[in-house]
Protein backbone atom coordinates (compact mmCIF):
# COMPACT_ATOMS: atom_id res chain seq x y z
CA UNK A 1 0.00 0.00 0.00
CA UNK A 2 1.26 3.46 -0.63
CA UNK A 3 1.81 5.85 2.20
CA UNK A 4 -1.18 8.01 3.48
CA UNK A 5 -1.63 10.94 1.44
CA UNK A 6 -4.89 12.31 2.45
CA UNK A 7 -4.73 16.04 2.33
CA UNK A 8 -4.42 18.41 5.72
CA UNK A 9 -7.48 19.39 7.00
CA UNK A 10 -8.13 23.51 5.76
CA UNK A 11 -9.96 26.23 7.46
CA UNK A 12 -13.71 26.44 5.88
CA UNK A 13 -13.22 21.97 5.23
CA UNK A 14 -16.59 20.83 6.46
CA UNK A 15 -16.39 17.87 9.20
CA UNK A 16 -18.55 15.46 7.97
CA UNK A 17 -18.63 11.75 9.18
CA UNK A 18 -17.48 10.93 6.44
CA UNK A 19 -14.30 12.43 6.44
CA UNK A 20 -13.79 12.02 10.00
CA UNK A 21 -13.72 7.83 9.33
CA UNK A 22 -11.84 8.28 6.34
CA UNK A 23 -9.24 9.34 8.26
CA UNK A 24 -9.45 6.84 11.14
CA UNK A 25 -9.44 4.29 8.29
CA UNK A 26 -6.95 5.09 6.49
CA UNK A 27 -4.46 3.31 9.37
CA UNK A 28 -6.29 0.03 9.20
CA UNK A 29 -3.81 -1.76 6.73
CA UNK A 30 -4.68 -5.30 6.71
CA UNK A 31 -2.10 -7.24 4.37
CA UNK A 32 -1.07 -3.93 3.05
CA UNK A 33 2.44 -2.60 4.83
CA UNK A 34 5.43 -2.81 2.90
CA UNK A 35 8.33 -1.03 2.15
CA UNK A 36 6.59 2.20 1.64
CA UNK A 37 5.19 2.45 4.99
CA UNK A 38 8.42 1.89 6.91
CA UNK A 39 11.65 3.71 7.51
CA UNK A 40 15.06 2.51 6.12
CA UNK A 41 16.26 -0.16 8.63
CA UNK A 42 13.03 -0.87 10.23
CA UNK A 43 14.24 -5.10 9.24
CA UNK A 44 18.01 -5.38 10.38
CA UNK A 45 19.52 -8.45 11.18
CA UNK A 46 19.02 -8.61 15.09
CA UNK A 47 15.19 -8.64 14.55
CA UNK A 48 15.47 -12.14 12.87
CA UNK A 49 15.71 -14.85 15.06
CA UNK A 50 18.70 -17.40 14.34
CA UNK A 51 17.23 -20.24 12.46
CA UNK A 52 19.93 -22.86 10.46
CA UNK A 53 19.30 -22.97 6.73
CA UNK A 54 20.55 -26.59 6.99
CA UNK A 55 18.31 -28.26 9.56
CA UNK A 56 19.24 -31.85 9.73
CA UNK A 57 21.36 -34.59 7.89
CA UNK A 58 22.12 -38.13 7.86
CA UNK A 59 24.65 -40.29 6.56
CA UNK A 60 23.67 -44.24 6.89
CA UNK A 61 26.30 -47.27 5.90
CA UNK A 62 24.42 -49.62 4.94
CA UNK A 63 26.21 -53.70 4.80
CA UNK A 64 29.68 -52.56 4.71
CA UNK A 65 30.70 -55.35 2.65
CA UNK A 66 34.22 -55.75 1.31
CA UNK A 67 34.48 -53.28 -1.93
CA UNK A 68 35.79 -56.12 -3.83
CA UNK A 69 32.95 -58.38 -3.55
CA UNK A 70 33.59 -61.61 -1.19
CA UNK A 71 30.13 -62.17 -0.06
CA UNK A 72 28.35 -60.37 -1.56
CA UNK A 73 24.67 -60.42 -0.57
CA UNK A 74 21.79 -62.25 -3.22
CA UNK A 75 18.24 -61.25 -4.27
CA UNK A 76 16.36 -64.04 -6.08
CA UNK A 77 13.04 -62.61 -8.16
CA UNK A 78 9.45 -63.21 -8.52
CA UNK A 79 8.76 -66.29 -10.39
CA UNK A 80 5.28 -66.62 -10.83
CA UNK A 81 2.43 -64.15 -11.29
CA UNK A 82 2.08 -62.93 -8.00
CA UNK A 83 2.95 -59.66 -6.21
CA UNK A 84 6.55 -58.84 -5.98
CA UNK A 85 8.40 -59.29 -2.33
CA UNK A 86 10.34 -56.14 -1.89
CA UNK A 87 13.46 -56.59 -0.45
CA UNK A 88 15.20 -54.22 2.32
CA UNK A 89 18.58 -53.90 1.98
CA UNK A 90 19.09 -51.35 4.46
CA UNK A 91 18.06 -48.22 6.54
CA UNK A 92 18.76 -44.96 7.51
CA UNK A 93 17.38 -44.06 11.23
CA UNK A 94 15.98 -40.32 11.73
CA UNK A 95 16.23 -40.75 15.96
CA UNK A 96 13.05 -39.10 16.91
CA UNK A 97 11.73 -37.81 13.58
CA UNK A 98 12.51 -35.42 11.40
CA UNK A 99 9.43 -32.88 10.98
CA UNK A 100 9.30 -31.85 7.20
CA UNK A 101 7.14 -28.68 6.76
CA UNK A 102 5.47 -26.39 3.94
CA UNK A 103 8.62 -24.25 3.86
CA UNK A 104 10.71 -27.18 4.01
CA UNK A 105 12.71 -29.50 1.09
CA UNK A 106 13.40 -33.22 2.52
CA UNK A 107 16.37 -33.92 -0.18
CA UNK A 108 17.22 -37.79 -0.81
CA UNK A 109 20.42 -39.51 -2.15
CA UNK A 110 21.21 -43.27 -2.16
CA UNK A 111 23.94 -45.79 -3.77
CA UNK A 112 24.00 -49.32 -4.29
CA UNK A 113 26.91 -51.30 -5.36
CA UNK A 114 25.12 -54.01 -7.18
CA UNK A 115 25.21 -55.97 -10.57
CA UNK A 116 22.85 -58.31 -12.59
CA UNK A 117 23.73 -61.71 -12.73
CA UNK A 118 21.81 -64.67 -15.11
CA UNK A 119 23.21 -68.31 -15.19
CA UNK A 120 20.71 -69.27 -17.99
CA UNK A 121 19.75 -68.40 -21.19
CA UNK A 122 17.00 -65.72 -21.46
CA UNK A 123 16.92 -65.76 -25.10
CA UNK A 124 13.11 -67.98 -25.53
CA UNK A 125 10.59 -68.04 -27.89
CA UNK A 126 7.55 -66.44 -26.11
CA UNK A 127 9.36 -64.09 -23.66
CA UNK A 128 7.65 -60.15 -23.67
CA UNK A 129 11.01 -58.89 -24.13
CA UNK A 130 12.26 -60.46 -27.31
CA UNK A 131 12.84 -60.22 -30.74
CA UNK A 132 12.86 -62.30 -33.91
CA UNK A 133 16.05 -61.64 -35.98
CA UNK A 134 16.79 -63.83 -39.16
CA UNK A 135 19.21 -66.49 -39.74
CA UNK A 136 21.90 -66.10 -41.81
CA UNK A 137 21.56 -67.25 -45.64
CA UNK A 138 18.30 -68.62 -44.09
CA UNK A 139 14.70 -67.55 -43.53
CA UNK A 140 14.82 -69.19 -40.12
CA UNK A 141 14.53 -66.93 -36.98
CA UNK A 142 15.67 -66.96 -33.54
CA UNK A 143 14.31 -65.30 -30.66
CA UNK A 144 16.42 -62.50 -28.91
CA UNK A 145 16.01 -61.09 -26.15
CA UNK A 146 16.05 -57.54 -26.38
CA UNK A 147 18.20 -57.41 -22.84
CA UNK A 148 15.90 -54.76 -21.14
CA UNK A 149 15.34 -56.87 -18.09
CA UNK A 150 15.70 -54.85 -14.47
CA UNK A 151 15.59 -54.89 -10.97
CA UNK A 152 13.92 -52.03 -9.56
CA UNK A 153 15.86 -49.92 -6.48
CA UNK A 154 12.96 -48.12 -4.69
CA UNK A 155 13.01 -45.33 -1.89
CA UNK A 156 10.35 -45.74 1.07
CA UNK A 157 9.82 -43.85 4.40
CA UNK A 158 8.10 -44.58 7.37
CA UNK A 159 6.23 -41.69 8.58
CA UNK A 160 4.28 -43.44 11.90
CA UNK A 161 7.28 -43.96 14.51
CA UNK A 162 10.59 -44.61 15.68
CA UNK A 163 10.22 -48.38 15.65
CA UNK A 164 10.65 -48.47 12.07
CA UNK A 165 8.19 -51.34 11.52
CA UNK A 166 5.61 -49.00 9.33
CA UNK A 167 7.61 -48.69 5.89
CA UNK A 168 5.62 -47.09 3.36
CA UNK A 169 5.52 -46.08 -0.36
CA UNK A 170 6.74 -42.63 -1.05
CA UNK A 171 4.92 -39.71 -2.70
CA UNK A 172 4.93 -40.03 -6.28
CA UNK A 173 5.90 -43.76 -6.06
CA UNK A 174 4.01 -47.31 -6.58
CA UNK A 175 4.35 -49.91 -4.51
CA UNK A 176 4.09 -52.31 -7.32
CA UNK A 177 1.62 -54.94 -5.36
CA UNK A 178 -1.61 -54.35 -8.52
CA UNK A 179 -1.52 -55.51 -12.11
CA UNK A 180 -0.06 -52.75 -13.68
CA UNK A 181 -2.69 -53.97 -16.91
CA UNK A 182 -5.31 -56.31 -15.57
CA UNK A 183 -7.54 -55.86 -18.92
CA UNK A 184 -4.61 -57.75 -20.62
CA UNK A 185 -5.14 -61.23 -22.61
CA UNK A 186 -5.31 -63.93 -20.22
CA UNK A 187 -1.65 -65.16 -19.64
CA UNK A 188 0.12 -61.34 -20.17
CA UNK A 189 -1.27 -59.71 -17.36
CA UNK A 190 1.85 -58.25 -15.72
CA UNK A 191 2.34 -56.54 -11.72
CA UNK A 192 3.98 -53.46 -12.27
CA UNK A 193 3.84 -49.49 -12.64
CA UNK A 194 3.17 -46.67 -14.89
CA UNK A 195 6.53 -44.68 -15.68
CA UNK A 196 5.03 -41.14 -14.06
CA UNK A 197 5.10 -43.12 -10.60
CA UNK A 198 8.60 -44.22 -10.47
CA UNK A 199 9.68 -41.21 -8.32
CA UNK A 200 12.63 -42.31 -5.55
CA UNK A 201 13.58 -45.45 -8.37
CA UNK A 202 16.36 -46.37 -9.77
CA UNK A 203 17.56 -49.58 -12.10
CA UNK A 204 20.03 -52.40 -12.77
CA UNK A 205 20.18 -54.12 -15.87
CA UNK A 206 19.50 -57.55 -15.28
CA UNK A 207 21.92 -59.02 -18.07
CA UNK A 208 22.99 -58.61 -21.19
CA UNK A 209 22.43 -60.52 -24.16
CA UNK A 210 23.60 -60.37 -28.10
CA UNK A 211 23.13 -62.43 -31.29
CA UNK A 212 26.42 -63.72 -33.72
CA UNK A 213 25.77 -64.38 -37.24
CA UNK A 214 22.54 -63.15 -37.91
CA UNK A 215 21.33 -61.81 -40.52
CA UNK A 216 22.43 -58.49 -41.48
CA UNK A 217 23.11 -58.33 -45.53
CA UNK A 218 26.21 -60.60 -45.95
CA UNK A 219 26.92 -64.11 -47.03
CA UNK A 220 27.90 -66.16 -44.71
CA UNK A 221 25.68 -69.28 -43.42
CA UNK A 222 24.45 -70.22 -40.49
CA UNK A 223 22.01 -70.48 -37.43
CA UNK A 224 22.48 -66.77 -35.25
CA UNK A 225 24.10 -67.82 -31.94
CA UNK A 226 22.59 -66.27 -29.01
CA UNK A 227 24.62 -65.34 -26.32
CA UNK A 228 24.34 -63.04 -22.73
CA UNK A 229 26.37 -61.93 -19.88
CA UNK A 230 26.35 -61.20 -16.29
CA UNK A 231 26.57 -57.53 -16.19
CA UNK A 232 29.49 -56.04 -13.96
CA UNK A 233 29.80 -54.26 -10.69
CA UNK A 234 28.31 -50.36 -10.66
CA UNK A 235 27.07 -48.36 -8.23
CA UNK A 236 23.35 -47.21 -8.58
CA UNK A 237 22.21 -43.57 -7.89
CA UNK A 238 19.07 -42.80 -6.11
CA UNK A 239 18.01 -39.56 -5.64
CA UNK A 240 14.57 -37.97 -4.43
CA UNK A 241 13.31 -34.89 -3.28
CA UNK A 242 10.03 -33.24 -1.22
CA UNK A 243 8.36 -30.64 -0.49
CA UNK A 244 5.29 -31.43 1.53
CA UNK A 245 2.09 -29.10 1.60
CA UNK A 246 1.89 -29.54 5.16
CA UNK A 247 4.06 -31.11 8.29
CA UNK A 248 4.51 -34.83 7.63
CA UNK A 249 7.41 -35.99 10.05
CA UNK A 250 9.49 -38.74 8.99
CA UNK A 251 11.47 -41.47 11.10
CA UNK A 252 13.39 -43.55 8.64
CA UNK A 253 14.10 -44.02 4.92
CA UNK A 254 15.21 -47.51 3.24
CA UNK A 255 15.70 -48.53 0.32
CA UNK A 256 14.04 -52.01 -0.86
CA UNK A 257 14.68 -54.25 -4.59
CA UNK A 258 12.28 -56.28 -6.08
CA UNK A 259 11.90 -57.96 -9.59
CA UNK A 260 12.61 -58.54 -12.76
CA UNK A 261 10.95 -56.20 -14.98
CA UNK A 262 10.64 -54.95 -18.62
CA UNK A 263 9.54 -51.81 -20.02
CA UNK A 264 5.88 -52.43 -20.78
CA UNK A 265 2.62 -51.05 -22.61
CA UNK A 266 -0.92 -50.93 -21.52
CA UNK A 267 -4.61 -50.19 -23.09
CA UNK A 268 -4.29 -46.12 -23.62
CA UNK A 269 -0.69 -46.71 -24.80
CA UNK A 270 0.35 -45.40 -20.91
CA UNK A 271 4.06 -47.10 -20.47
CA UNK A 272 5.36 -48.51 -17.32
CA UNK A 273 7.16 -51.51 -16.27
CA UNK A 274 5.87 -55.14 -15.91
CA UNK A 275 6.70 -57.62 -13.77
CA UNK A 276 8.12 -60.76 -16.38
CA UNK A 277 9.27 -64.20 -15.08
CA UNK A 278 8.51 -65.69 -18.59
CA UNK A 279 11.91 -64.95 -20.20
CA UNK A 280 12.88 -68.66 -20.47
CA UNK A 281 15.42 -70.79 -17.92
CA UNK A 282 17.17 -67.62 -17.26
CA UNK A 283 14.15 -66.25 -15.46
CA UNK A 284 14.43 -68.20 -12.69
CA UNK A 285 17.84 -67.83 -12.36
CA UNK A 286 18.19 -63.85 -12.58
CA UNK A 287 19.86 -62.44 -8.95
CA UNK A 288 20.68 -59.28 -7.67
CA UNK A 289 24.02 -58.70 -5.89
CA UNK A 290 24.87 -56.62 -4.30
CA UNK A 291 27.48 -55.04 -1.38
CA UNK A 292 27.41 -51.67 0.22
CA UNK A 293 25.33 -49.07 0.01
CA UNK A 294 24.34 -45.60 1.56
CA UNK A 295 21.57 -43.12 2.17
CA UNK A 296 22.22 -39.26 2.69
CA UNK A 297 19.52 -37.29 3.55
CA UNK A 298 19.35 -33.58 4.15
CA UNK A 299 16.38 -31.74 5.56
CA UNK A 300 16.79 -27.56 5.35
CA UNK A 301 14.44 -24.96 4.53
CA UNK A 302 13.21 -23.61 1.03
CA UNK A 303 13.82 -20.28 1.69
CA UNK B 1 -3.37 -6.20 17.77
CA UNK B 2 -4.67 -4.37 14.25
CA UNK B 3 -5.88 -0.82 14.30
CA UNK B 4 -10.11 -0.65 14.75
CA UNK B 5 -11.31 2.81 15.07
CA UNK B 6 -14.50 3.55 16.54
CA UNK B 7 -17.01 4.55 13.35
CA UNK B 8 -18.77 7.87 13.88
CA UNK B 9 -22.35 8.33 12.15
CA UNK B 10 -23.67 10.91 10.54
CA UNK B 11 -26.25 13.28 12.36
CA UNK B 12 -25.25 12.03 15.42
CA UNK B 13 -23.19 14.22 17.95
CA UNK B 14 -19.44 12.88 17.92
CA UNK B 15 -18.77 12.82 21.68
CA UNK B 16 -14.75 14.05 22.25
CA UNK B 17 -14.39 11.05 23.95
CA UNK B 18 -14.51 8.65 20.63
CA UNK B 19 -12.09 10.54 19.07
CA UNK B 20 -9.93 10.69 21.91
CA UNK B 21 -10.07 7.13 22.16
CA UNK B 22 -9.51 7.10 17.95
CA UNK B 23 -6.72 8.89 18.38
CA UNK B 24 -5.40 6.97 21.40
CA UNK B 25 -5.76 3.78 19.76
CA UNK B 26 -3.57 4.81 16.75
CA UNK B 27 -0.71 5.70 18.75
CA UNK B 28 -0.90 2.35 20.43
CA UNK B 29 -1.39 1.06 17.01
CA UNK B 30 1.44 3.11 15.87
CA UNK B 31 3.81 2.31 18.40
CA UNK B 32 3.28 -1.25 19.21
CA UNK B 33 0.00 -2.80 17.61
CA UNK B 34 0.74 -3.51 13.56
CA UNK B 35 0.94 -7.12 13.72
CA UNK B 36 2.20 -9.86 10.91
CA UNK B 37 -1.54 -10.12 9.68
CA UNK B 38 -1.04 -5.90 8.82
CA UNK B 39 2.14 -7.07 6.54
CA UNK B 40 1.89 -7.35 2.40
CA UNK B 41 1.99 -11.03 2.22
CA UNK B 42 4.14 -11.07 -0.99
CA UNK B 43 7.71 -10.87 -0.46
CA UNK B 44 8.94 -7.30 -0.21
CA UNK B 45 11.88 -7.52 2.42
CA UNK B 46 14.65 -8.00 -0.05
CA UNK B 47 17.05 -11.02 1.26
CA UNK B 48 20.35 -9.07 1.20
CA UNK B 49 19.11 -7.08 4.17
CA UNK B 50 18.87 -9.92 6.74
CA UNK B 51 21.48 -12.52 5.59
CA UNK B 52 22.82 -12.93 8.82
CA UNK B 53 26.92 -12.86 8.75
CA UNK B 54 29.78 -13.67 10.33
CA UNK B 55 32.56 -11.42 11.67
CA UNK B 56 36.17 -12.12 11.73
CA UNK B 57 37.74 -9.90 13.84
CA UNK B 58 41.19 -10.50 13.24
CA UNK B 59 41.08 -11.06 10.16
CA UNK B 60 39.17 -8.20 9.55
CA UNK B 61 36.78 -10.38 7.44
CA UNK B 62 33.03 -10.22 7.38
CA UNK B 63 31.24 -13.13 5.34
CA UNK B 64 27.39 -14.01 4.92
CA UNK B 65 27.45 -16.73 2.86
CA UNK B 66 26.10 -19.68 3.54
CA UNK B 67 24.11 -22.23 0.56
CA UNK B 68 25.92 -22.76 -2.73
CA UNK B 69 29.69 -21.71 -2.32
CA UNK B 70 30.44 -22.75 -6.20
CA UNK B 71 31.49 -25.68 -8.06
CA UNK B 72 33.23 -26.38 -11.54
CA UNK B 73 32.48 -28.42 -14.54
CA UNK B 74 34.15 -29.50 -17.74
CA UNK B 75 31.76 -29.71 -20.95
CA UNK B 76 32.21 -32.71 -22.72
CA UNK B 77 35.66 -33.52 -24.65
CA UNK B 78 37.06 -30.11 -23.55
CA UNK B 79 39.33 -32.15 -20.97
CA UNK B 80 39.88 -35.61 -20.17
CA UNK B 81 42.17 -36.68 -17.76
CA UNK B 82 43.41 -40.51 -16.87
CA UNK B 83 43.61 -42.78 -14.26
CA UNK B 84 45.94 -46.01 -14.16
CA UNK B 85 47.25 -48.46 -11.89
CA UNK B 86 50.68 -46.75 -12.23
CA UNK B 87 49.77 -43.16 -11.15
CA UNK B 88 47.83 -44.48 -8.18
CA UNK B 89 50.89 -46.80 -7.26
CA UNK B 90 48.38 -50.08 -6.83
CA UNK B 91 50.65 -51.77 -9.01
CA UNK B 92 46.74 -54.13 -9.67
CA UNK B 93 46.89 -54.78 -6.44
CA UNK B 94 43.70 -55.13 -4.62
CA UNK B 95 45.15 -54.63 -1.29
CA UNK B 96 46.40 -51.58 -1.43
CA UNK B 97 43.87 -48.62 -1.92
CA UNK B 98 46.33 -45.73 -3.05
CA UNK B 99 44.89 -42.80 -3.78
CA UNK B 100 45.49 -39.68 -6.25
CA UNK B 101 43.16 -36.50 -6.89
CA UNK B 102 41.42 -36.38 -10.09
CA UNK B 103 42.82 -32.79 -11.33
CA UNK B 104 39.85 -29.97 -11.43
CA UNK B 105 37.37 -31.46 -9.28
CA UNK B 106 38.95 -29.58 -6.18
CA UNK B 107 37.76 -26.53 -4.69
CA UNK B 108 39.48 -24.97 -1.71
CA UNK B 109 37.05 -23.13 0.67
CA UNK B 110 37.96 -21.03 4.08
CA UNK B 111 35.02 -21.78 6.32
CA UNK B 112 33.98 -18.84 9.08
CA UNK B 113 32.08 -21.17 11.50
CA UNK B 114 31.37 -24.64 11.87
CA UNK B 115 29.51 -25.64 8.99
CA UNK B 116 28.30 -29.01 6.97
CA UNK B 117 29.67 -29.08 3.59
CA UNK B 118 28.03 -31.27 0.95
CA UNK B 119 29.59 -32.34 -2.28
CA UNK B 120 28.71 -33.20 -5.01
CA UNK B 121 30.41 -34.83 -8.26
CA UNK B 122 29.66 -36.95 -11.37
CA UNK B 123 32.07 -38.01 -13.96
CA UNK B 124 32.11 -40.42 -16.99
CA UNK B 125 35.23 -42.73 -17.61
CA UNK B 126 36.02 -45.17 -20.20
CA UNK B 127 37.56 -47.93 -18.36
CA UNK B 128 40.72 -50.16 -19.97
CA UNK B 129 40.96 -52.19 -21.71
CA UNK B 130 43.40 -53.72 -19.80
CA UNK B 131 43.82 -57.76 -20.65
CA UNK B 132 48.06 -57.68 -19.68
CA UNK B 133 50.10 -59.03 -17.03
CA UNK B 134 52.55 -56.45 -15.76
CA UNK B 135 55.76 -56.64 -16.89
CA UNK B 136 58.23 -57.37 -13.90
CA UNK B 137 55.66 -57.27 -11.67
CA UNK B 138 54.09 -60.03 -9.07
CA UNK B 139 51.73 -61.72 -10.11
CA UNK B 140 48.71 -59.99 -10.47
CA UNK B 141 46.13 -60.09 -7.45
CA UNK B 142 43.16 -58.73 -9.20
CA UNK B 143 42.33 -61.13 -12.22
CA UNK B 144 41.36 -59.78 -15.11
CA UNK B 145 37.95 -59.95 -15.04
CA UNK B 146 37.86 -57.76 -11.62
CA UNK B 147 39.83 -55.09 -12.47
CA UNK B 148 38.01 -51.67 -12.22
CA UNK B 149 38.67 -48.32 -11.19
CA UNK B 150 37.38 -46.58 -8.18
CA UNK B 151 36.26 -43.15 -7.60
CA UNK B 152 35.62 -41.73 -4.06
CA UNK B 153 35.09 -38.09 -2.70
CA UNK B 154 37.43 -36.53 -0.03
CA UNK B 155 37.71 -33.66 2.37
CA UNK B 156 40.75 -32.87 4.14
CA UNK B 157 42.30 -29.54 5.77
CA UNK B 158 43.78 -27.73 3.16
CA UNK B 159 47.49 -28.61 3.93
CA UNK B 160 47.07 -31.90 4.61
CA UNK B 161 48.22 -34.32 1.97
CA UNK B 162 45.40 -37.16 0.42
CA UNK B 163 45.97 -40.30 1.69
CA UNK B 164 43.17 -43.22 1.84
CA UNK B 165 42.02 -42.31 5.57
CA UNK B 166 40.82 -38.75 3.76
CA UNK B 167 38.82 -40.40 1.13
CA UNK B 168 35.18 -41.40 2.71
CA UNK B 169 35.10 -44.87 1.09
CA UNK B 170 31.76 -45.60 2.39
CA UNK B 171 30.86 -42.93 -0.65
CA UNK B 172 32.64 -44.58 -3.01
CA UNK B 173 32.21 -45.84 -6.21
CA UNK B 174 33.17 -48.20 -9.23
CA UNK B 175 33.45 -48.76 -12.65
CA UNK B 176 34.81 -52.38 -13.79
CA UNK B 177 36.67 -52.58 -16.99
CA UNK B 178 35.78 -54.40 -20.03
CA UNK B 179 34.09 -58.19 -20.36
CA UNK B 180 36.69 -61.21 -19.11
CA UNK B 181 38.21 -62.01 -22.40
CA UNK B 182 37.86 -58.84 -24.58
CA UNK B 183 40.31 -58.74 -27.36
CA UNK B 184 40.99 -55.33 -28.51
CA UNK B 185 42.93 -57.18 -31.36
CA UNK B 186 41.80 -58.67 -34.88
CA UNK B 187 43.01 -62.30 -33.80
CA UNK B 188 40.32 -63.63 -31.27
CA UNK B 189 38.36 -60.81 -30.76
CA UNK B 190 35.31 -61.68 -29.05
CA UNK B 191 32.60 -59.71 -30.85
CA UNK B 192 29.61 -59.76 -29.62
CA UNK B 193 30.79 -62.66 -27.25
CA UNK B 194 32.97 -60.46 -25.63
CA UNK B 195 31.65 -56.71 -25.82
CA UNK B 196 33.97 -54.02 -24.26
CA UNK B 197 31.93 -51.36 -23.93
CA UNK B 198 29.12 -52.58 -22.07
CA UNK B 199 31.02 -52.63 -19.19
CA UNK B 200 34.24 -50.49 -19.72
CA UNK B 201 32.07 -47.32 -20.35
CA UNK B 202 30.36 -45.40 -16.92
CA UNK B 203 29.06 -42.51 -15.52
CA UNK B 204 29.00 -41.90 -12.00
CA UNK B 205 27.78 -39.70 -9.35
CA UNK B 206 27.54 -39.32 -5.88
CA UNK B 207 27.69 -37.19 -2.51
CA UNK B 208 29.38 -36.89 0.76
CA UNK B 209 28.10 -34.98 3.54
CA UNK B 210 30.59 -33.86 6.40
CA UNK B 211 30.86 -31.49 8.79
CA UNK B 212 33.64 -29.16 9.88
CA UNK B 213 34.29 -27.36 13.27
CA UNK B 214 35.99 -23.37 13.59
CA UNK B 215 36.61 -21.93 16.13
CA UNK B 216 35.54 -18.16 16.89
CA UNK B 217 37.80 -15.39 15.25
CA UNK B 218 39.36 -18.04 13.07
CA UNK B 219 39.12 -19.11 9.65
CA UNK B 220 39.33 -23.25 8.64
CA UNK B 221 40.30 -23.83 4.89
CA UNK B 222 39.17 -27.26 3.84
CA UNK B 223 39.95 -28.55 0.77
CA UNK B 224 37.54 -31.12 -0.83
CA UNK B 225 37.73 -33.08 -4.16
CA UNK B 226 37.82 -36.32 -6.00
CA UNK B 227 40.10 -39.10 -6.00
CA UNK B 228 40.87 -41.93 -8.06
CA UNK B 229 41.96 -45.64 -7.82
CA UNK B 230 42.53 -47.91 -10.37
CA UNK B 231 43.66 -51.50 -10.73
CA UNK B 232 43.11 -51.12 -14.38
CA UNK B 233 46.47 -50.76 -16.78
CA UNK B 234 44.94 -47.28 -17.90
CA UNK B 235 41.61 -45.71 -18.18
CA UNK B 236 40.32 -42.45 -18.86
CA UNK B 237 38.18 -39.84 -16.88
CA UNK B 238 36.24 -37.11 -19.27
CA UNK B 239 33.36 -34.81 -18.60
CA UNK B 240 33.03 -34.06 -14.64
CA UNK B 241 31.02 -32.08 -12.86
CA UNK B 242 31.30 -30.87 -9.07
CA UNK B 243 29.57 -28.29 -6.65
CA UNK B 244 29.66 -27.67 -3.24
CA UNK B 245 27.30 -26.33 -0.52
CA UNK B 246 28.31 -25.07 2.65
CA UNK B 247 26.19 -24.64 5.37
CA UNK B 248 27.18 -22.95 8.40
CA UNK B 249 25.73 -24.51 11.93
Amino acid sequence: MSRITRERLRAGDSLTAASINDRYSDYTQTAAIDENNVRDGFVDVVHIPSSNMLINTVHSVINANSIYHTSPTIISPTTSFAAPTPVAIGQAALGSGWTITGDDVLRVYGSLQCKGHIAADPNTIGSDAALDVQDFGSSATTNLSMATHLWVVQLQWDITSAALGAWATIPGGNNFQAVFNPTAAAGRARYGAPVNELEGCAFVPAYWSGAEFWHSGGTANGTTNTVFFTTGWRNVPLTWSYMPGSNVTVYGLRMVVHGVYHPWNKAGNINGLGLDYTFGAGAATARLHHDSASISAIHMRKY
Amino acid sequence: MAYAPTTVTASTPVPSQTLRDNDDALRVYLHEGIIAGDLKASDWIDTRHIQPPTQLVKRGLQTGVTGVAGGQSVRPFERFTFTGYATTGGNRRSNQDLWDVVPDTALTIPLAASAKVIYHWHVAAVVGPDTTNPSGAATPVVLNADRRVYLAPYMMEFDEELTGSKVDKTALVEIRQNTSGFHATVTNRGGAKSPYHWFGYGQRSGIMIKSFSASAGAENIIHVGLAHWSLVQRSMLLNWTVSVEVYYD
